[in-house]
């Protein structure tokens, strides 16, 4: 370190970084972790920010470095000094009403270290265990950014942290283990499946309150084959570990695939979506036939179910309330489903296409049939879709919300695969424009958020980051930011309802702000 | 001169002084200060002070003299930087009014009789004031909205004067340099960066270790200007008791001037837009609130001593001195204190300061409901409010509610929180059909009157408005502005 940047980073940590509410700005900094920066969201509402930097180094392997964690106004809150080994990488953030629990991991080693700390920063308890490669490799790939789940960690509101890990055991086989508020492991449990032989399962965390975890167990014969599929799911007491029930994700009609669960206090019941494929159906390779809305009691019995077909009561719908034509194979990824305190419940989707590249054909035939690390396929990307659904779960009405289309030129090979896989991968690597959906404590509103390269001229930067929100007035509003500066890097972090914040950061400048923008909603 | 032909121009300029008092009628109307600039003689006169300063200075070696020229030259372009920004005030009412304060120190005092003292209003809601070397005082506008009267002003001018005689601002300088220059402290921080690790604790400690030394320098020199100014402001006849007021005044400095809650069902509830209490219902969430707000500089690193040991030092000195006993008669202090607050509302909407505003002329508009300038502001704050809304730089402009903040300024916050560029729009429309209509003589006025015709309109419509506004005003401040907010800006 020159003397110039110990002097500088000396006055930092004199002045602090924190100049003000709503901005937050980090100056000489060389390189930016996405991980190192994000939301602390907690049952999809903004609690607060964490940015973790580089102070010093502190001994042979050891560096010190800050923590600095901010509020959901983007002001901070604390600044916490730590010296971890200089192996160890941030991975995620969790926070649980009472506890900050900071996940580390030694890829060299492999090993995972969980960091609890209690509301003044103090370190409280520290969980540390060796992991397998298959669940190290886990954590490299995308991660989905509007859950409290990002790698393996959810928060158990004010009882601890869950994890869910994998093990390579006669196959792979997944693990749960509940931290406590002092980094202690309470408990431990499996998927309860029973199989002869090897086996593959995967687990996909849903949703926990104080009472239960609910995730999607599935276990298969075979990596990556729906041969001897099976699917339920799960629904764990948080306290012992011992599953309470799981609901098969198949009935005499559809196989199902879920993607979001809720509970409602009010009907005590779990509000779960996902989309369906008829029994024959390959769920990998086929289209889906629509999506699926249904209440599940605390017994495990469904109270209230709807399919919608895309092609019938979705397709018809959208094709009277859409002001320009879509393709026939033009399709829509459902990102998020809410249900609001009015009882609405509302499917926020972005049309999306396969369709043939001429860039992508192009590049084939100059390279001489060799590809050119290119396919002959894209992705296109289209407008917003706002389903509402009526209280019985038929759906009632859409928005449209139009925005520029997006041209994703696919790797070489990709284009083989089918667009309903390709839209599963695309969403696990976030490719689509949708960015989040944020929901108000009280649930009367929600914020979804996207980016979009928007070709109007005159603009230095043509990014756009728009925002579909459900206001107080019950109405479904959008508004779009225009991007004045023209920074490097930039990303849209979720806000609390009506806010959004922009993370910008400037290569030559060496800067980085957080800005938090209100909505003109 | 002789005394006859002095007490003649006395006269004279008294006339003129008075006259603008009365010129300022605030249960009606007010008139901000525009033509406040400085002249190119002042401008030259005081650069030609600083050049001097640094010519009668005995500097320690040539890298001390490098230092300290350079940032006199930093100085001299400050103020000609602050000038053209418009921020500093020189011939206007509030400036005079100040410096006959110091005209009243210097007369009294000896020691600074021929002193040639140089005192700015700088136009900034940071409640300060500054001695800048030279003669040069600063006096910030938000300061005379927080004092009460003319003896709170005059121990703040005797405390600025006092450093300005004392060479307070050159010797910190040299004691800037010296620290730079400290071979000790240069050869410890060397071996620092020779180490492996913990290189920024060693420093933190070592910046620690020298920068107390340069700070206990600065709260002398302020338990200094404490104490010389107290003698400067007891022998003009001020009161011991306001002294040590001004200090515990300036321990509580930030708090607004007004805290009372605003009706804005007053202000904002119309016949045909009907205000909506939800606009005042918060939100309600849950903090993270951690450890950061429990940092605390550390006493040793501040450059100000503490008001309770300010206090307590002045109070041990007012046996000492002969001070005038507080006079019964009425203080015209009031008027230049409500005169700063109305140029503060100016400021603040020049600058942008659009939620301070906005709760700075509401909290006005109790005191003055009839002034159309607080009415014409109104309409102003909420149709810029609108545009930031809309253009998506309100956080720029808008403060978010927190806990620092008095409980009515954050109601207003929620306030403004809860509207959209819509809801702006149509108060703004509103307040003016129900308090501006007949305003139509005011300049203010008609320039609120073609902002609110602007909205919605395409750009060529816009440099109509422009001729219109000039057809039946001819205030150049506002046909200014209007060029500049509608004439697109160069891509």
């Amino acid at each position: 370190m020159s003397k110039k940047t110990i002097i500088a980073a000396f006055i930092a940590l004199l002045l602090g970084t924190a100049l003000k509410a709503q901005t937050y700005d980090i100056t000489g900094i060389k390189r930016i972790n996405p991980n190192d920066l994000n939301a602390i969201i907690e049952n999809n509402e903004i609690k607060g920010y964490y940015a973790f930097y580089f102070l010093d180094k502190e001994g042979k392997k050891q560096n010190l470095y800050n923590l600095a964690i901010l509020d959901n106004n983007l002001k901070q809150t604390y600044s916490v000094e730590m010296k971890k080994s200089d192996k160890l990488r941030l991975l995620e953030s969790s926070y649980n009403g009472e506890r900050f629990c900071f996940t580390f991991v030694d890829a060299r080693e492999k090993v995972l270290e969980y960091m609890v700390l209690d509301k003044t920063g103090k370190t409280v308890g520290t969980y540390t265990l060796q992991i397998s490669k298959t669940e190290l490799g886990s954590y490299g790939q995308g991660m989905t950014e509007d859950d409290n789940f990002a790698g393996g960690l959810a928060a158990i509101k004010n009882k601890g942290f869950l994890r869910i890990g994998m093990e390579k055991k006669d196959g792979m086989k997944v693990e749960f283990e509940m931290i406590d508020n002092n980094g202690v492991k309470k408990w431990e449990a499996n998927s309860g499946f029973e199989t002869d032989g090897k086996s593959y399962e995967s687990a996909n965390f849903l949703y926990a309150d104080d009472k239960t975890a609910v995730m999607s167990l599935t276990t298969r014969g075979r990596k990556l084959s729906t041969k001897g599929m099976e699917t339920y799911l799960s629904f764990y007491n948080i306290d012992s570990g011992k599953e309470m029930f799981k609901v098969d994700q198949k009935n005499d009609k559809y196989q199902i695939s879920c993607l979001g669960v809720s509970y409602d206090e009010s009907t005590a019941t779990y509000f779960s979506y996902g989309q369906y494929w008829a029994l024959a159906d390959n769920m990998s390779k086929d289209d889906s036939k629509g999506m699926y809305i249904t209440e599940i009691g605390t017994d495990g019995k469904i109270k209230k179910e709807n399919y919608s077909t895309w092609t019938g009561d979705i397709n018809n719908i959208l094709l009277t309330k859409a002001k320009k034509k879509y393709e026939d194979n033009t399709k829509t990824f459902i990102h998020k489903v809410v249900r609001t305190a009015d009882g609405k419940v509302f499917a926020v989707g972005e049309m999306y296409r396969k369709a043939v590249s001429g860039w992508g054909v192009a590049s084939k035939i100059l390279s001489g049939g060799g590809g050119g690390g290119m396919s002959a396929m894209k992705m296109i990307l289209y407008d917003m879709v706002v389903f509402e659904f009526d209280p019985s779960f038929k759906i009632k009405d859409v928005t449209v919300v139009e925005k520029e289309k997006t041209n994703l030129q696919l790797p070489e090979g990709w284009g083989m695969l089918d667009a309903n896989r390709l839209s599963l991968i695309m969403k696990m690597l976030g490719w689509f424009d949708y960015s989040y959906t944020i929901i108000s404590s009280d649930r009367k509103q929600f914020n979804s958020a996207y980016v979009n390269f928007d070709r109007e001229k005159g603009s230095s930067s043509n990014y756009v980051v728009g925002n579909i929100a459900y206001t107080k007035d019950q109405k479904v509003v959008s508004d779009k930011i225009r991007l004045k500066d023209d920074p490097t890097r930039f990303w849209v972090m979720p806000a609390k309802p009506g806010y959004v914040v922009i993370f910008e950061y400037f290569r030559k400048k060496k800067t980085a702000t957080f800005r938090m923008e209100k909505l003109n909603l | 001169m002789p005394l006859f032909q002095r007490l003649i121009l006395g006269t004279f300029f008294c006339g003129l002084f008075f006259q603008s008092l009365k010129a300022q009628n605030f249960t009606k109307d007010f008139s901000p200060s525009r033509k406040h600039k400085l002249n190119e003689n002042l401008i030259n006169e005081i650069n030609t002070k600083y050049d001097s300063l640094v010519k009668n200075t005995d500097f320690p070696d040539r890298k001390a003299k490098k230092y300290i020229k350079g940032t006199i030259t930093e100085s001299k372009k400050r103020i000609k930087s602050l000038d053209s920004a418009d921020l500093l005030m020189y011939t206007d009412t509030i400036t005079r009014y100040l410096q006959v304060i110091t005209d009243k120190i210097q007369k009294s005092n000896a020691l600074i009789r021929d002193k040639k003292l140089t005192i700015f209003t700088y136009r900034t809601d940071v409640p300060n004031a500054s001695n800048r070397a030279a003669g040069v005082i600063f006096i910030n506008l938000d300061l005379i909205t927080k004092l009460h009267n003319e003896a709170e002003m005059a121990f703040i001018i005797s405390h600025e004067i006092s450093h300005d005689v004392k060479g307070h601002v050159m010797a910190s300088l040299l004691k800037g340099t010296e620290l730079e220059e400290n071979e000790e402290f240069r050869k410890e921080l060397k071996k620092i960066l020779k180490q492996d690790y913990g290189r920024l604790k060693a420093v933190e400690t070592l910046f620690f270790k020298y920068m107390s030394k340069y700070t206990e320098h600065s709260r002398g020199h302020e338990l200094q200007a404490d104490s010389l100014g107290l003698i400067f402001y007891a022998s003009a006849g001020y009161p011991s008791a306001s002294a040590i007021k001004t200090i515990q005044i300036l321990d509580s400095v930030d708090t607004p001037v007004y805290t009372n809650k605003i009706d804005y069902m007053k202000f904002f509830n119309f016949p045909s837009y009907a205000f909506k209490k939800s606009w005042l219902v918060a939100e309600e969430e849950e903090s993270i609130g951690g450890n950061a707000t429990a940092f605390k500089l550390p006493d040793s690193l501040k450059t100000h001593p503490d008001c309770k040991i300010r206090a307590a030092t002045l109070e041990k000195m007012v046996p000492n001195l002969k001070f005038q006993p507080a006079n019964g008669k009425k203080e015209s202090y009031e008027f230049y204190r409500l005169d700063a607050e109305f140029e503060m509302i100016e400021f603040l909407q020049q600058d942008y300061e659009l939620s301070t505003g906005l709760y700075s002329t509401l909290q006005l508009l109790n005191l003055y409901p009839d002034n159309i300038y607080l009415k014409c502001s109104v309409v102003n704050i909420l149709y810029e409010l609108k545009n930031s809304q809309s253009e998506h730089y309100f956080s720029a402009v808008t403060d978010f509610p927190d806990k620092k903040f008095c409980e009515s300024y954050n109601q207003m916050l929620v306030f403004l929180h809860n509207t959209n560029s819509d809801v702006l729009k149509n108060l703004a429309i509103n307040y003016f059909n129900a308090n501006l209509k007949n305003a139509s003589s005011s300049p203010f006025a008609g320039y609120v009157a073609i902002l609110l015709k602007s909205i919605d309109v395409p750009q060529e419509e816009k440099f109509k408005l422009i001729a219109e506004y000039k057809s039946r005003y001819s205030d150049a401040y506002y046909i200014k502005k209007l060029e500049r907010k509608f004439t697109p800006k160069k891509k």
